[in-house]
């Protein structure tokens, strides 16, 4: 544990502290590297290695954001934990996050992520199916161990959290199949907040600061709190990554641009697109979006961004994602204003913002 | 015209400026061909689009809230056929409702149940035959158990895996009813870097609970406990 290499939370953001960006920058890569190095404590180098072990690492080693683990560490250490009793949940979050990548993937027919083909494109299905399987088990370890770091109670409200989070994600990913599969176009904005709220943001922001605000708090956190605060953040970041699908740089972004639309995923850019489109362009909306995406014609495709591009649903999208992190800041005062300044609490604050400035 | 014959400016329909935009009805409306948002702050178009969609985005959160509440209530109050009556009336209900569903997919789970002694019930590791001499390793990477006793005994052994191949000692157990202490117990590491613990249970001793502390002999630092019923 490099605990001593962590900067000290109680220390004001003022006097010398980085600025918001350069301070989530900053807490970003000192909780991903610690988070990481715990996470490679619980990837076995075992046989077969081939087929399954060192595959495991493939996704974690690829170099995430990191933000779901730092947002946990953040928010534990902002409620008065110490670090070694939460850099073990957030490495069974960052765990959990890159076994759904896995399964995402496939499910989504995506080819790339974090800039290389995707694991069932180097490895097969089956192969990749039965890696996020493994991988989400595993992530169930760090959870296991937390009863010697946070005790048995804690360790199983953790537990309750994950069960209620794992289930949330879910029903989310179920929705957004669902509507792909059955063609579903009839969706307005609040059907993709919900299913948004559901798919993205319990794993991406609630729970991860649920998870840390319990462990500082002991236990004393209400059922309900860090939802508002989270589904702003979280649907924040998840309409930016979608505009970042289609006008970010392939590079920096690492994964394929327009792949939303390739996939046929239901964003708010093309639900902005359905709602803005002629009569006769919605029915060829729907008509591209039918076949499957390996069916699905490249023309047809560039079709929908230049119909995109007209209506301008990212520029939509954008002040939507600008709004929602306006009211997670607002939600972020509620939530911590009372907690005294620190380093992390900046963290939080400043990863409304952030958002805007990534480009991957 | 007035009366006096000057022109006079109609009252305004609202003296202040004009903040709500606002619109009833599902957000965004539906089918309507419309001209492209301006990005420009304070124009109508854009602070509609962000008024409307957080507050779209409060309701459906709150939405989410009361379907939580909803359930829970029903869970709590043992109406609800999901997860059975008491579903979550407490740790040990939750703990057996997991181990229960988890037991399946895992051999991880059965550590985990395994020690959490406090919480969840004792790791039961032996329950020695009357007069005679037992020996078991439990379900998990565990100690190594040589109990000899006359009468049923069961021991909880909690301690931290990483310890589990250390030098430790084990003070005398003590129980809070008896005067007599359960001592002469012997903690080591057998060859294959397996805790191995040897308990005698004297005839006289009294039956009740004893416990004590496991510690390192080098520092005194203490590394867990041990817990030992005697029937």
């Amino acid at each position: 544990m490099r605990a001593a290499a962590v900067r000290e939370s109680a220390a004001p953001p003022s006097g010398g502290a980085a600025p918001g960006p350069a301070l989530v920058r900053e807490v970003l890569e000192e909780y991903g590297a610690l988070t990481r190095e715990a996470l490679e404590g619980y990837l076995p180098s075992l046989e077969p290695k081939r087929y399954l072990y060192d595959l495991l690492a493939d996704y974690p080693r690829r170099g995430g954001k990191m933000m779901r683990p730092s947002i946990c560490i953040a928010a534990g250490r902002a409620f008065g934990a110490r670090l070694d009793e939460v850099v073990g949940s957030a490495a069974a979050i960052e765990l959990l996050h890159n076994a759904l990548l896995i399964h995402d993937d496939i499910e989504d027919l995506s080819m790339e992520r974090r800039g290389k083909p995707a694991l069932h494109v180097l490895h097969g299905v089956p192969i990749a199916l039965n890696v996020g399987d493994a991988l989400s088990l595993m992530s169930l370890r760090p959870l296991i161990e937390n009863r010697w770091s946070i005790g048995p109670r804690l360790a199983l409200a953790i537990l309750e959290e994950t069960d209620r989070m794992a289930r949330e994600s879910a029903e989310g990913q179920a929705i957004e199949l669902g509507w792909i599969r059955d063609n579903v176009v009839d969706l307005d904005d609040a059907d993709y907040f919900r299913m948004i709220l559901k798919k993205t943001c319990w794993l991406a922001a609630i729970h991860p600061a649920r998870v840390g605000a319990i462990i500082g708090s002991r236990g004393a956190l209400g059922t309900d709190r860090f939802v508002r605060f989270g589904f702003f953040l979280g649907a924040s970041f998840q309409i930016h990554d979608d505009v970042l699908n289609l006008t970010g740089d392939h590079g920096r972004y690492g994964k394929e641009i327009a792949g939303d639309l390739w996939e046929g995923k239901r964003t708010l850019i093309l639900i902005h697109l359905l709602r803005s489109a002629t009569r006769e362009e919605r029915a060829r909306v729907r008509r591209v979006l039918a076949p499957t995406r390996e069916r699905r014609d490249g023309d047809d495709v560039a079709w929908l961004a230049e119909r995109v591009e007209h209506y301008d649903a990212v520029g939509y999208a954008r002040q939507v994602a600008h709004g929602f992190a306006g009211a997670a800041l607002h939600e972020f005062d509620r939530e911590l204003g009372r907690l005294p300044e620190s380093r992390d609490k900046g963290f939080l604050r400043a990863l409304a913002t952030w958002m805007f400035e990534r480009t991957r | 015209m007035s009366d006096q014959g000057h022109f006079e400016k109609p009252e305004p329909e609202r003296t202040g400026p004009y903040r709500q935009f606002f619109r009833p009805g599902p957000l965004g409306g539906t089918g309507q061909a419309t001209a492209r948002p301006s990005n420009g702050s304070g124009d109508p178009g854009w602070t509609g689009v962000v008024e409307r969609s957080v507050e779209a985005g409060y309701r459906i959160v709150d939405e989410q809230l009361r379907f939580g509440q909803e359930v829970a209530e029903r869970l709590s109050s043992g109406l609800t056929g999901v997860a059975g009556p008491g579903a979550v009336g407490g740790l040990e209900q939750m703990a057996m409702r997991m181990m229960r569903s988890t037991l399946d997919l895992a051999g991880l789970w059965v550590e985990m149940m395994s020690s959490v002694p406090a919480t969840m019930g004792s790791w039961m590791a032996q329950a020695a035959p009357v007069g005679g001499t037992a020996a078991s390793g439990g379900v998990d990477q565990g100690p190594a158990l040589s109990i000899e006793s006359s009468r049923p005994v069961e021991v909880s052994f909690d301690l931290e895996p990483r310890w589990r191949s250390a030098s430790l000692a084990v003070q005398p157990l003590r129980s809070a009813t008896q005067e007599t202490a359960l001592q002469g117990i012997e903690l080591e590491t057998a060859d294959d870097g397996r805790l191995r613990l040897r308990l005698v249970v004297p005839d006289e001793l009294p039956g009740g609970v004893y416990t004590g502390a496991i510690f390192d002999p080098r520092t005194g630092v203490g590394r867990g406990t041990l817990t030992v019923r005697v029937g």
